[in-house]
């Protein structure tokens, strides 16, 4: 819903224009890190350019979700501990079960870090970093917008 | 020749004799320098003392870029010598501003650096910040207490952080709208801290002192290393003794630590001065996220009675 909206667009531009880039290119699902030569120092002008277009003081850690995975191990640490093996209502243990259950928990614990990031994204962030496809940020352009509308308060 | 790209100098406490030199020696180059000191009243006095010493500056010698006084007797005491009020025909008065801005202001107040920044509305945004500031403690390590330590520190260390965080913020979106690439070769600033050799050889007493310089240089170092890819590059200056301020002050009362430097003398306000201009020549930009010591051999020697 917020895929072309004007915060969107905008931190597209920022992006574009520290990396020398044509914002056209660039899309609310394009990859931080994956797709684009962003390196750490990157970050920062993001950050200062969001602060100048936006009006917002930016937290780096939680807009560029830089501790992502140190709080991913942690809600794994703590489900682990507080739910033991997942068993169905017939008292059978399922594989398939227990994942979805340790996802949702998991992405309910990142939550309380990460408020501006939809549960459901977080899920997807939490399914492709067990996957273990790339070890690259799972970064998008999307949530960096979604932390500009939250530090707006505009959700 | 020595060359500067940027135009624009901010000197953090800069009442001091160094910083007054400084502000002298750059307002002679032709740029616009805007220092800070630690209170309203400070200002007056200090901007008439920075004008006076202008006017007794040479104009830059372009075959060698070199600058120096004019006559040899220049201020060098810890307050501004007795001045006649500033006058705005003054030569460099246009260029110059001095505004109140103290390490304790930035602790309770992180944004009271964005009010020394703000020039006529708008943001006036460095190329060359010289950090000056010394806020002093002295006591044995052993015997301060732990909350008094930990003001100071807020003071010395998170305080002048919060002073980094804003300005090198601004010095990067500046460059930004300066459009400058991302390549380091696109200077882009240049941070510049006056440390001590306190950091490598306190004397007693001197622990929380030595341990905020030590603090303050790594900050320094560290920026150098993060930012040099975007073309803001810094170096420490370790002065030893300086026959200036409270370096002036402690000398007279211990002339015996004169034996302990092997050049036999305390350096001069100028002299720093001029090593600081030198160090923020764009030749100088590879001096980057070190320290060079300035202290006439002083901590080279083993021997603590050289002459």
């Amino acid at each position: 819903m917020y895929d072309n909206d004007a915060i969107t667009l905008g931190v597209c531009s920022i992006i574009a224009e520290v990396l020398e880039l044509e914002a056209a290119d660039l899309r609310p699902d394009t990859y931080v890190f994956r797709d684009l030569d962003t390196e750490s120092i990157d970050l920062l002008e993001y950050g200062i350019g969001m602060s100048r277009m936006f009006g917002i003081r930016v937290q780096d850690s939680m807009a560029f979700l830089k501790d992502f995975r140190l709080h991913l191990a942690q809600a794994d640490r703590e489900h682990a501990v507080a739910d033991g093996p997942y068993t169905t209502d017939a008292g059978e243990t399922s594989v398939d079960a227990s994942e979805d259950a340790s996802v949702n928990a998991a992405a309910a614990c990142l939550r309380t870090v990460y408020p501006h990031i939809a549960k459901a994204r977080l899920a997807g962030m939490i399914q492709d970093i067990r996957a273990g496809g790339n070890t690259r940020p799972v970064l998008q352009v999307r949530d960096i917008a979604a932390y500009v509308r939250y530090a707006k308060g505009l959700v | 020749m020595l060359t500067y790209s940027g135009d624009q100098a901010l000197i953090l406490g800069g009442g001091c004799a160094i910083g007054r030199r400084l502000a002298a020696l750059l307002l002679a180059a032709g740029k616009a320098v805007t220092v800070t000191v630690t209170t309203p009243e400070r200002c007056q006095p200090v901007a008439a003392a920075i004008l006076a010493e202008r006017a007794r500056t040479r104009e830059p010698d372009h075959a060698n870029g070199a600058y120096g006084l004019s006559d040899a007797d220049a201020p060098n005491g810890s307050e501004p010598p007795d001045c006649p009020p500033m006058s705005l025909s003054a030569e460099g008065a246009s260029a110059l501003r001095v505004l109140p801005l103290a390490l304790e202001d930035m602790a309770v107040h992180p944004a009271a650096l964005e009010n020394v920044l703000r020039c006529e509305g708008v943001f006036s945004v460095p190329h060359y910040v010289v950090d000056c500031m010394h806020p002093h403690m002295e006591g044995y390590v052993s015997a301060v207490e732990p909350e008094a330590a930990g003001a100071y520190f807020a003071t010395a260390v998170s305080a002048r952080h919060a002073i980094l965080y804003s300005l090198t913020r601004h010095m990067l979106a500046a460059r930004r709208s300066r459009s400058v690439g991302r390549g380091a070769a696109n200077f882009s600033g240049r941070l510049l801290h006056v440390s001590s050799t306190a950091v490598i050889m306190p004397n007693a007493g001197q622990g929380f002192y030595a341990a905020a310089k030590s603090a303050a240089e790594t900050l320094y170092r560290t920026l150098g290393i993060e930012l040099a890819p975007r073309g803001i590059t810094s170096a420490i200056l370790r002065a030893g003794y300086v026959a200036a301020g409270r370096g002036q002050t402690y000398l007279a009362e211990h002339p015996e630590v004169l034996r302990s430097i092997p050049l036999g003398r305390a350096q001069t306000a100028e002299e720093v001065a001029a090593a600081l201009l030198w160090l923020l020549s764009d030749q100088a930009t590879g001096i980057n996220a070190t320290a060079i010591t300035m202290d006439g051999g002083m901590t080279a020697s083993k021997n603590t009675t050289c002459r």
